[in-house]
């Protein structure tokens, strides 16, 4: 992979559940260490967008991921390639406690210290996590599943990390305290980002390139400063 | 009062071995949601290749050790090769499949080695433990199997990288792709797992019941009994219902119903459980926050 070249980078993408087209000739890129965020409605085709990068739904087109074709891959395969992703649902392995969790998300990894190590810095991301580790997982309240799920995608020391709707069903606070991590883990672990939002404030926070998908199409892209300008942006999003 | 300890003990002992047979029906259920009538045919038929070992002249320990590495191999290629191809296909599908192999495995060992009844040396020998009049050596090294199995289990899922793999992939299939656990071979681990256990519940019960091709069917029933009555979703319940099988199925044999409706318990607890407590007495639903 050549330094310019982007850690995401995609043409085309075409996604299918079953015969139904719900993606058509998506087109974006996640340069390094950048945040890229995609944006819009439900059932714009966000999600299905991530689980298409992550070999999870039929999909066409031109993906390439860390500088690999990454088609053809299974998910297994590209998580390999070092793509984490923190699916909608969180992921939770529900009757696991919250330590075998985050193991589980090294579970690539062989060299037990340096797992020691992460699993040490992920308490010291979520405090939270660290008195809740012998907990079944499943008893985790919504904020702390979210924690644990994007800690578990840390586990697997990403290059990419892909977060899908991190803010969704919590309370204010916790979302504030969710992103706020989410940017001192952006700085420290100098991972680069494909964020999945609905929020469009909290995308451009942390976003420094902004793609708008509606019905399955890329629709607008920009800077989050070009697309606060942006009228369809403005009135469907930003509410002024 | 002997002769009730000793059909206490000899219940505890043949329940251990139900309880196993539970144990393998247990691992195929909680990774794919189905029960695989075939468990018992496929551990007649491993019985059959230890016999077939020993006949050769190799040592009875040495045939054991192989055959439970050929169990697991041929329960990993069924995963692959047949249960597998069937994973997007409806439930009724999947159970004609278990009952294709219940009846292929079945025929497979009528057709190789007899359907007459052939005497299967306990690998601890026909005497009695200790010189007791309560229990006898194979009763003893059957608990004692049964024991270092659900030891060797439970370590093995709790404190292993494969076995917390495995308990994912069983839980949260899609997230487990997702950090990387190729889920296609686990699965056809749990099989090959799941038919090895079986194996060792087939060579513990061929010195009781005789070596023919129809040995395993009772027992079946009764391995199911015990992983319903333990609840599905739990190994160690499977084990605890297998014992507690074991002992109602001797008491009540000896002293209430007679032999000829042993089976009846195990066919009345499985309605009964099936009926009011469908969880098990140790299936614990899970506790989800939403």
């Amino acid at each position: 992979m050549t330094p310019a070249e982007p850690i995401v980078a995609v043409q085309g993408l075409a996604a299918y559940y079953g015969r139904t087209q719900v993606l058509f000739d998506v087109g974006f890129e996640v340069h390094s260490g950048g945040v890229t965020a995609l944006l819009g409605a439900n059932g714009a085709g966000k999600t299905t967008t991530l689980m298409a990068l992550s070999g999870l739904v039929q999909r066409e087109g031109d993906i390439r991921l860390c500088g690999v074709p990454g088609r053809r891959l299974a998910a297994e395969s590209i998580a390999r390639l070092g793509v984490a992703h923190v699916p909608a649902d969180r992921g939770t392995f529900m009757p696991l406690s919250a330590e075998e969790n985050l193991l589980l998300g090294a579970y690539l990894h062989r060299d037990r210290q340096q797992v020691a190590r992460d699993l040490e810095r992920m308490y010291a991301y979520f405090p939270r996590l660290r008195q809740r580790r012998h907990q079944q997982a499943g008893t985790l309240s919504g904020g702390e599943q979210q924690m644990l799920a994007i800690a578990r995608a840390l586990m697997l020391r990403p290059t990419l990390l892909m977060l899908d709707e991190p803010s969704f069903g919590l309370a204010p606070l916790v979302v504030q305290e969710v992103y706020q991590i989410l940017r001192t883990v952006r700085e420290q672990e100098g991972l680069s980002m494909l964020l999945v939002e609905q929020n469009a404030n909290l995308a451009f926070g942390i976003a420094t390139q902004v793609y708008l998908l509606e019905t399955g199409r890329v629709v607008a892209c920009g800077t989050p400063e070009q697309m606060r300008c942006n009228d369809a942006v403005r009135q469907a999003y930003l509410g002024h | 009062m002997d002769a009730l300890l000793h059909q206490i003990i000899s219940g505890i002992a043949m329940g251990g071995v139900y309880g196993a047979l539970g144990l393998a029906a247990v691992i195929v259920y909680q990774s794919t949601h189905h029960l695989n009538f075939a468990q018992g045919e496929m551990a007649m038929f491993s019985t059959y290749i230890a016999w077939m070992l020993m006949q050769a002249g190799l040592p009875p320990w040495a045939a054991l050790g192989l055959t439970l590495v050929a169990a697991f191999a041929t329960g990993m290629l069924i995963q692959r090769f047949v249960i597998h191809r069937a994973r997007f296909a409806p439930a009724l599908t999947t159970v004609l499949l278990f009952i294709a192999l219940l009846v292929i495995f079945n025929s497979l060992a009528g057709w190789l080695f007899g359907y007459s009844a052939r005497i299967f040396p306990s690998p601890f020998g026909s005497g009695r433990a200790f010189d007791s009049a309560l229990i006898s050596a194979h009763e003893l090294g059957s608990i004692a199997v049964t024991l270092v199995l659900v030891v060797a289990l439970y370590l093995f899922f709790n404190f292993t990288k494969l076995g917390l793999a495995m308990q994912a992939t069983a839980h949260n299939p899609m997230s487990a792709r997702l950090v990387g656990i190729r889920v296609g071979w686990m699965l056809a681990f749990g099989w090959g797992l799941a038919a090895a256990i079986g194996a060792v519940a087939g060579v513990l019960v061929a010195p009781v019941v005789y070596l023919d091709p129809s040995m395993m069917s009772g027992v079946l029933i009764y391995g199911f009994a015990a992983a319903l009555l333990g609840g599905l979703d739990s190994p160690w319940g499977a084990i605890a219902g297998g014992v507690i099988v074991g002992v109602l199925e001797n008491v009540l044999g000896a002293y209430v119903i007679g032999t000829e409706l042993k089976l009846s318990v195990a066919l009345m607890l499985i309605i009964g459980v099936l009926l009011f407590k469908p969880s098990g007495l140790f299936g614990k639903p899970v506790v989800t926050r939403v």
